[in-house]
């Protein structure tokens, strides 16, 4: 015969609706979010890392001022064992776009091919096609004409470049940035017309690719010496150095590490909700429990029982929200790629990581969670279920109340009941606001990254050189950099630090560095919780030296990790000769350097265009982030707070038979848990905070070169507080108005 | 003998709270006796009820129904033990609120290894016309049927009743009582019976009166009557 209680499964769902779509939603947005984001990282990534053999991108490239001869390339490649393209370009200014610029070449056909996104490829007189970003940005579309240099160019398509995943003008540059610089492929008519000068940017393919990083260093480096004495060699740029092809995938890492983050944080939480409704279960349930196991119920059966109904919720959950991450979510979060990098087409693949994380895992956990809480619960015997005698502790000693007015010892003793009931409504809002957190700090981090990059500024222009060169500009101070590594580990992502060399008494930095004194920036200090007399240790980037240094000094600078000597002590670690500088500080424009000398200018401006596009980068992923911390938030509080409530349903409704009215019943029972959850919110606000803190340095510190100072805004705190209690607010209304439907004459027959 | 019970002791609580609920009970009963085990309020008649059901323990004393020793059984055995031999029936009905009258009764049918046969006993019970109703828009009187009827369907040899009419009024009592009459009749079954009530001695084979914790008084009734001419 099978089990009647079968019948009662899709019946208890029914019968707490309220508490099983808030499950139900909780864990389809948790698990379409977080499956969406893994299969489109994935698949992106995929895409990325198939287009390098897809589009035949190159190994390297390099530019010479004049064009080679034929037999000059022949000579290349054979003495370096590589095949050389052609990649020649033309830059043009596009009309009526201040300081806008749309870089030109050929069809590609042998290396760095394109992907057609949308249209076709140019093949009449003035027709192009363009980067997809590009056009997104600027808002050009198939079919509109583009003016540049007083000639109009017709879009007849939109792709993506393989060498140009993100759109660095120029690999010495900090940052792309997309609104002001494109690029576009054109016919060989078209482009011969094109007055503009041409650069003669040659890609070259190794005829036996080198493995790994070292090793492709050395050839790339004995490739570049040869180069030197080819021709006026003006750039060589090793694939592994180029940010145009780089920076994309480093970016995949970067967000994967938050992801990762933000999905252990949601299991923690899925966890808890799954104990606290388990128990909430069977406490409702405690006389059936106990009428079951007098009858002859054995404990694997009401187990079985009890578990069906919230692994069915599970089950469904996740099935529905691994179809809305494989067809929702998986858009919302490609497209935040696609809004900062120009990427090929892909196809989203099924991601066994992300099937096992978003739903294999929440299932065990529900199972696991489920079984135990029923099993510990069923050593109860089956007298004590029908009595209801759940707890082992039984308060011995009543509090006396009695010099206070009614009202007033209801509502304690209101309390002092719920009590076991409002600690875990407090460990529940501990973890909804550490999920919020999450969200809300991140976006008002990189605003504040912005303003105090801007605000610590060394000097208006950092100018760096590509040899030494004097200049007459009053103020200008020479300086020295070297770029180290750090060590990297499974805790920190291999990032550059900048050790620089600065004049003791140099009128930027005010740190007047002594001999041998290391100083080092604040943002450095903290990323890797380093103090006054700590020792740290870089590395050369591509071999094995390593330097040691001790901290003497802490500086703010939250711009950048950097260490700072003194000019004799750099020259003398380093063995860098006094003439051999890197470049100038200056509150003036130097003007007296040849442009071509001029490595980079870092400016406001470029730092800006850095944080800009580090908002843009960061940004859509942690706006998507922010977005999800909220409603999955709300929908917390409504679970936990709702169960709460509940539990006083029958309290409530017996009060009303003796004559309370709604007002009084609201004030005696509501008010507390009103109150209750107000302080549990703010009580855990430091708790949250040094939570969020213990989830954000390993999280950042895996996850990006440099270090965004934790500094969160009041504003943060005070949204947490609004959202819990506008989300408490909510249930209790819709609680409240379920308890008011309860016929009194039912309310009687339910109790005990 | 189908019940025996020897030297039932159980206290309640340590040190200055210790209560002794059960002091050295000993009795019997044969099959198909109605048994009423009656006394005042704080007795012990409903841990006595609860540890010959085995969903209480006793501190020692030893209790043996159809031979077999319950006092060595592990939790598991006790199970099944209640499973194949015992029917219980509660004051408060602890029908569950989203099963039918119908699968209220199936639920105790799951468990019979030969089970009766549901729809005659839901006539026997009189509620053939509430059958695809829920309990709470039964009687107190029905859900007590029901309740009787989960207990019934799986053929226990003892049915253990605590207070069956505690939360019902005087005829619906009457007629709660006739159908554990009937169905000790007709099915043999035998039926242990706590009660507050002194009138309900009266339709029982054998009477143990309980008071503080000991029996006072076990004696066959020789003046039987029918539930039918019980009054109160």
């Amino acid at each position: 015969m099978k089990n009647p209680l079968n019948k009662r499964i899709t019946r208890n769902i029914k019968n707490e609706l309220g508490k099983y779509i808030a499950i139900f939603l909780f864990m389809v947005i948790s698990i379409g979010f977080i499956s969406g984001y893994m299969v489109a990282d994935d698949s992106l990534k995929r895409s990325y890392k198939g287009s390098f053999d897809k589009y035949n991108i190159e190994n390297g490239n390099f530019t010479f001022l004049n064009k080679l001869n034929m037999s000059t390339i022949k000579e290349i490649e054979k003495e370096n064992k590589i095949k050389v393209y052609k990649l020649f370009y033309k830059d043009l200014k596009v009309d009526n776009k201040k300081d806008c610029e749309i870089r030109f070449y050929k069809k590609r056909n042998k290396v760095n091919r394109e992907c057609l996104m949308k249209g076709s490829f140019p093949k009449k007189e003035r027709e192009i096609v363009i980067d997809r970003m590009f056009a997104k940005l600027n808002n050009y579309k198939i079919g509109d004409a583009i003016k540049m240099s007083g000639k109009e160019y017709y879009i007849t398509g939109l792709v993506a470049i393989s060498d140009y995943s993100a759109l660095f003008k120029n690999n010495s540059d900090m940052m792309f940035d997309v609104n002001k610089f494109g690029v576009a492929i054109t016919n060989e008519s078209t482009y011969s017309k094109m007055k503009s000068r041409e650069i003669y940017k040659y890609a070259f393919k190794y005829n036996k690719e080198p493995k790994g990083d070292s090793k492709e260093k050395k050839i790339s480096d004995n490739l570049a010496k040869k180069l030197y004495f080819k021709g006026q060699l003006e750039e060589f740029t090793p694939r592994y150095l180029n940010k145009a092809i780089k920076f994309t995938g480093e970016d995949f890492e970067r967000d994967g590490v938050m992801i990762d983050t933000l999905f252990y944080i949601l299991i923690v939480i899925i966890a808890f909700i799954f104990a606290v409704t388990a128990d909430s279960t069977v406490i409702k349930e405690a006389n059936v429990i106990g009428t079951l196991r007098a009858s002859g119920y054995k404990k694997d059966e009401i187990i079985r029982h009890y578990i069906c109904s919230p692994m069915l919720i599970t089950l469904i959950s996740a099935l529905v929200g691994n179809i809305i991450g494989y067809t929702f979510f998986v858009d919302i979060c490609a497209n935040l790629y696609y809004g900062s990098y120009s990427l090929p087409t892909f196809v989203p693949f099924f991601n066994l990581t992300a099937f096992v994380k978003t739903t294999i895992i929440p299932l065990l956990l529900m199972l696991v969670i489920n079984y135990t809480v029923l099993k510990r619960r069923l050593n109860t015997s089956p007298i004590d279920f029908i009595r209801r005698n759940l707890t082992k502790n039984k308060s011995k000693r009543v509090i006396r109340l009695n010099k206070l007015n009614f009202m007033t010892k209801f509502k304690i003793r209101v309390f002092l009941q719920n009590m076991p009931n409002y600690f875990l409504l407090f460990i529940g809002i501990f973890l909804a606001n550490v999920l919020l957190f999450f969200g809300l700090a991140l976006v008002p981090l990189l605003n504040n990254f912005e303003k105090e990059t801007i605000d610590n500024m060394i000097a208006k222009y950092q100018v760096y050189l590509v040899k030494p060169q004097e200049t007459k500009t009053k103020g200008a101070e020479k300086f020295y950099q070297k770029s180290l590594s750090n060590i990297p580990n499974s805790e920190f992502k291999q990032e550059d630090i900048s050790v620089m060399g600065i004049d003791k008494e140099s009128k930027y930095f005010k740190l007047k560095p002594k001999k041998g004194e290391v100083i080092i920036s604040d943002s450095f200090a903290e990323k890797y919780d380093l103090n006054k007399n700590d020792t740290f240790t870089l590395k050369e980037k591509y071999n094995k030296k390593k330097y040691k240094f001790v901290v003497g000094r802490i500086f703010k600078y939250p711009a950048n990790e950097i260490v700072i000597l003194n000019e004799s002590t750099f020259c003398n670690k380093f063995g860098v000769k006094k003439t051999d500088f890197t470049g100038y500080f200056s509150n003036k424009k130097i003007e007296d350097i040849d442009e071509k000398n001029v490595l980079l200018t870092v400016t406001k401006s470029e730092l800006t265009k850095i944080t800009r596009q580090l908002k843009t980068s960061l940004g859509g992923m942690y706006v998507a982030v922010d977005v999800f911390s909220i409603v999955t938030f709300m929908l917390i509080i409504f679970l936990l707070t709702k169960l709460t409530i509940e539990k006083n349903a029958n309290s409530i409704s017996m009060i009303k038979i003796l004559g309370y009215t709604a007002k009084e019943q609201k004030k005696l029972y509501l008010s507390t848990t009103r109150l209750v959850v107000f302080f549990s919110i703010v009580i855990s606000l430091p708790i949250t905070y040094y939570t969020f803190v213990l989830i954000y340095k390993p999280m950042m510190r895996k996850m990006m070169s440099g270090w965004l100072p934790l500094n969160v805004p009041f504003g943060v705190y005070l949204q947490v507080i609004l959202l819990g209690m506008g989300a408490y607010f909510v249930v209790e209304q819709i609680v409240y108005r379920n308890i008011k439907r309860i016929p009194l004459g039912l309310a009687l027959k339910n109790v005990e | 003998m189908l019940l025996e019970i020897n030297d039932l002791c159980k206290t309640y609580g340590k040190g200055d709270n210790k209560l002794e609920v059960l002091k050295n009970i000993s009795f019997s009963i044969e099959k198909g006796e109605v048994c009423v085990l009656l006394g005042p309020s704080g007795s012990g008649k409903s841990t006595l009820l609860n540890i010959i059901g085995g969903i209480d323990s006793a501190d020692s004393g030893l209790i043996s129904i159809n031979g077999d020793m319950t006092k060595n059984m592990t939790e598991k055995e006790l199970t099944i033990y209640r499973r194949k031999h015992l029917g219980y029936v509660f004051q408060m009905y602890n029908l569950i609120p989203n099963l039918t009258l119908k699968e209220n009764i199936e639920v105790g049918e799951y468990l019979g290894e030969n089970p009766l046969e549901i729809n005659e006993l839901i006539d026997v019970l009189g509620l053939t016309n509430h059958q695809n109703k829920v309990p709470n828009q039964l009687s107190g009187g029905q859900q007590q049927r029901t309740a009787i009827g989960r207990a019934i369907i799986k053929n226990p040899d003892i049915l253990l009743c605590d207070e069956p009419t505690g939360a019902l009024d005087y005829k619906t009592s009457k007629a709660i009582l006739k159908l554990l009459e009937d169905v000790n009749k007709k099915y043999n079954t035998t039926i242990i019976m706590v009660t507050h009530n002194d009138a309900i001695k009266n339709m029982a084979d054998r009477i143990i009166k309980l008071k503080d914790g000991e029996i006072r008084k076990n004696y066959l009734n020789s003046n039987k009557v029918t539930a039918d001419e019980l009054e109160w």
